[in-house]
């Protein structure tokens, strides 16, 4: 591998680093991408069709698989041993998820992908509040274009809603029709006046190259050995490697950003985590594509060059304006569903209806008492029972024998579940640096992390829940406890959606941001940033769809320069 | 403390002596298991399956913690609210109770702690059945001492001390038994196999979301968005 003259180096092979390797490869460039985690084959290992009652505990979360005994995740999770974070002393909780596998969370994602519109890009420019972004969405949208042709993304017709962008004519797959307990769902929210739409997943529906379409079943969290849902290891590193012009090394632990004499990115010092040997592998450019957690910490604990403070943190805003989404849950049981005809739910492991955020005419008409939005994300209906569906489904009467499994097919099907996913503004409060103290086990110093929600972030999911709970009580339904309807109590913990982002932001100037409109650092020309770290803003759209479409965007810039002599 | 459960006591009236020990644990309250001296089960020293299972061959490789005695005790109750009826399997034919020796097994905390309540639960049980005075304890006891002891532990009115223990217990034991082949087929799941499309809701379906719909008022604000 040392001889090998590469020209781009990329730490990490999710969605950005996945997606960065597909460019760079294809437009010629040597790349060798170092991916933490051991190597993953979805074909190989995803246990598709497997039951519950196969897997230990039917599958239940435990400490060592905290979604599930079948969820794709590798060597991760909340934690991982000895490879610690800390929260900081006065902190909200915050939490973080890691897997160690190639692909990284590409591989047990929801899939949920809708474009960030207009508004999302410049919404200080809106209301005053937060941050632009140096680019708009006319700049992003053909990059988006091609992302969901090239990924396989299904979706409804043009919908027309604000700030929803909907795509070109040939972008998307059809969407599935909705299962039956989206119908009268939809129903309740159309009451209030608020519409639904078909869901923008990255599952196809259609057979797209060598990967099938989906047959709706057996969950996506698991993987999809068959290639219907999107992930890094089916949708782009098989495409990158077929090139030749890719190498991939596994259990490679990148820690820092090395730099030679001129103050250029020279490569990367890793640990081979398997041997814990330490290395250097060299590049002409480097890509940092770790997640904005671990991008914010390889930068930070770069400081060769004179970089007291690690590369591009000269301002202070590496691991600043760390966001995540904003989430509510609440679970209801509705009459009204019993008694529907025996259906095959399964589906889509998502949604195949979902509610954009309908509130921007509200909003400025202020009318509401919170400034960015949410989309509502749903399940129900007959799914495959698990030790809490079946939980939701008992009538609390305590009935057993006949009485029991008469009440409980009965019910089965009447249960919902809602969640919101909602729009953080960037805070001062919240934002990551390197522990003064704790280092994991190879002494590499490790991420401590501050939070604290905003008052726009509660006062919108108190707003959420007190929809859900409406649209649940017009459904002639019950919510199942527990449920909060105080936005504070009801809130996700800091980290929780797994969206985090905004950690090396990007922007006009040096002063004001980690790097340039195309990912590019300000302070080491040859080193770029493709994942969610260069994100100004987290709206509600789940953010993997855009970091994919950014990291293309990068990506094709590296190789614009490289082809010019200019890296 | 020890002394104030006679466990001797002869032949009283067995629902009376049933309602007297539910009184008296109410009133001890969570003390009594400890004060009876139940410790429940030992500290696990075994290990998880870690964070990268054989997901396609899973293997438990835990060691199960119940005695004898105790699954027994288990295998009734989960019989007891899954019984056998026609050709729909028992909880026991399709192995719920073996599911709850391996959750109590597990060596992760919030397992580690149902291990803490259901064996000091069944203890209560095997007191409960002794103070019948038919009974040595519950495992062994008669299907009418077992069904009577039952009946009132699963009482959701009754204030036994046991009402945690048996609220944790029969939820496991039904999300044990629909998270089976059998359990599907008895709640009416029929997914987990391949389609070629997913099917748009039947005509049927529709009429029935409609006539809902109707009868819950719910009427459309925004307009037909075909």
């Amino acid at each position: 591998m040392a001889a090998e003259p590469f020209d781009v180096l990329i730490v990490g092979s999710g969605a950005g680093g996945g997606m960065a390797a597909y460019e760079l490869t294809r437009r010629g460039l040597k790349v060798l991408l170092l991916e933490a985690g051991r190597d993953y084959d979805p074909a190989d290992e995803t246990p598709m069709f497997n039951l519950p009652a196969e897997a230990p505990l039917r599958g239940e979360p435990t400490p060592d698989k905290p979604m599930g005994y079948y969820d794709a995740t590798v060597g991760g999770g909340w934690d991982i041993p000895d490879e610690p974070y800390t929260v900081a002393e006065g902190s909200e909780p915050f939490k973080w998820w890691r897997p160690r596998m190639l692909g990284g969370r590409t591989n047990h994602w929801g899939r949920v992908s809708l474009r960030f519109g207009p508004y999302d890009f410049k919404p200080h420019s809106r209301d005053g509040l937060g941050f632009d972004w140096p680019v708009t969405y006319d700049e992003i949208a053909p990059w988006y274009d091609k992302v969901e042709k090239l990924i396989g993304v299904s979706g409804g017709p043009a919908q027309g809603f604000e700030n929803t962008p909907d795509s070109p004519e040939g972008c998307l797959q059809p969407a599935p029709p909705p299962k039956p307990y989206e119908l009268l769902v939809g129903r309740a929210f159309a009451s209030m006046g608020i519409p639904t739409a078909p869901t923008r997943a990255a599952i196809l529906t259609q057979p797209l190259g060598e990967r099938q379409a989906c047959f709706y079943a057996t969950p996506c969290i698991r993987g999809c050995s068959i290639g219907a849902a999107f992930q890094s290891t089916t949708g782009l590193l098989p495409q990158a490697r077929a090139t030749g012009n890719l190498t991939i090394r596994t259990d490679a632990m990148v820690y820092q950003v090395d730099l030679d004499s001129a103050g250029k990115a020279s490569g990367v010092s890793f640990i081979d985590r398997s041997t814990r040997q330490h290395h250097n592998a060299k590049a002409k450019a480097v890509v940092l594509s770790a997640g904005a957690g671990e991008t914010a910490r390889i930068l930070m604990n770069s400081r060769g060059g004179g970089f007291r403070n690690g590369i591009g943190n000269d301002y202070g805003l590496v691991g600043r304006y760390l966001m995540d989404t904003v989430g509510t849950k609440v679970t209801g049981q509705i009459p009204a569903l019993e008694g529907l005809p025996v259906t095959n739910d399964d589906g889509m492991s998502i949604m195949h209806t979902y509610v954009p955020w309908w509130g921007y005419q509200a909003q400025a008409r202020g009318e509401l008492n919170f400034p960015r939005g949410y989309h509502v994300e749903m399940n129900g209906g007959r799914l495959m029972p698990s030790m809490n569906l079946i939980d939701w489904l008992d009538d609390g009467k305590g009935l057993v024998g006949p009485e029991l499994r008469a009440s409980m097919r009965q019910r089965y099907g009447s249960t919902i579940r809602l969640g919101s996913r909602g729009e953080m503004i960037p805070n001062d409060d919240c934002y990551c640096d390197l522990d003064p103290k704790v280092k994991d086990k190879w002494g590499v110093p490790v991420l401590r992390f501050h939070w604290k929600w905003g008052e726009p972030e509660i006062a919108q999911a108190t707003h959420a829940m007190a929809t859900f709970l409406e649209v649940i009580d017009r459904m002639g339904g019950t919510p199942v406890p527990p449920f909060e309807r105080d936005g504070r109590k009801a809130i996700s913990k800091g980290g929780e959606i797994i969206h985090e982002v905004g950690t090396a932001r990007m922007g006009a100037d040096a002063k004001t941001s980690v790097v340039d409109s195309f990912g590019r650092s300000w302070a080491v020309r040859n080193l770029f940033v493709a994942d969610g770290a260069v994100m100004v803003s987290s709206p509600d759209k789940n953010p993997t769809l855009s970091i994919l479409a950014l990291s293309w965007r990068t990506a094709s810039h590296l190789a614009d320069l490289a082809q010019r002599g200019e890296l | 403390m020890s002394e104030t459960v006679n466990l001797d006591t002869p032949k009283l009236d067995r629902r009376a002596v049933l309602v007297w020990a539910g009184a008296l644990a109410t009133a001890l309250g969570a003390g009594y298991y400890f004060d009876l001296g139940i410790t429940g089960a030992k500290p696990a020293k075994a290990a998880g399956y870690g964070r990268d299972p054989n997901l396609l061959q899973p293997s438990v490789p835990w060691p199960r913690v119940l005695t004898a005695a105790q699954l027994a005790s288990v295998k009734v109750i989960a019989d007891y609210i899954f019984p056998r009826e026609g050709k729909t399997p028992s909880a026991s034919d399709v192995g719920v109770h073996q599911l709850i020796d391996e959750w109590v097994s597990a060596p992760y905390p919030e397992f580690e702690a149902d291990r803490e309540l259901i064996t000091a639960g069944l203890h209560h049980l095997d007191l409960f059945a002794r103070l019948t005075g038919h009974a040595r304890d519950f495992a062994t006891a008669n299907a009418g001492v077992q069904r009577e002891v039952l009946t009132k532990v699963g009482d959701v009115a009754s204030a036994l001390p046991t009402a945690p223990f048996w609220k944790r217990l029969r939820r496991l034991i039904l999300g044990g038994y629909y998270t089976t082949e059998a359990g599907f087929a008895d709640i009416g799941y029929i997914g987990n196999v391949a389609l070629k499309s997913f099917p748009a809701p039947t005509p049927e379906i529709v009429a029935a979301v409609e006539r809902a719909a109707q009868q819950l008022g719910l009427n459309d604000r925004i307009g037909s968005r075909a």
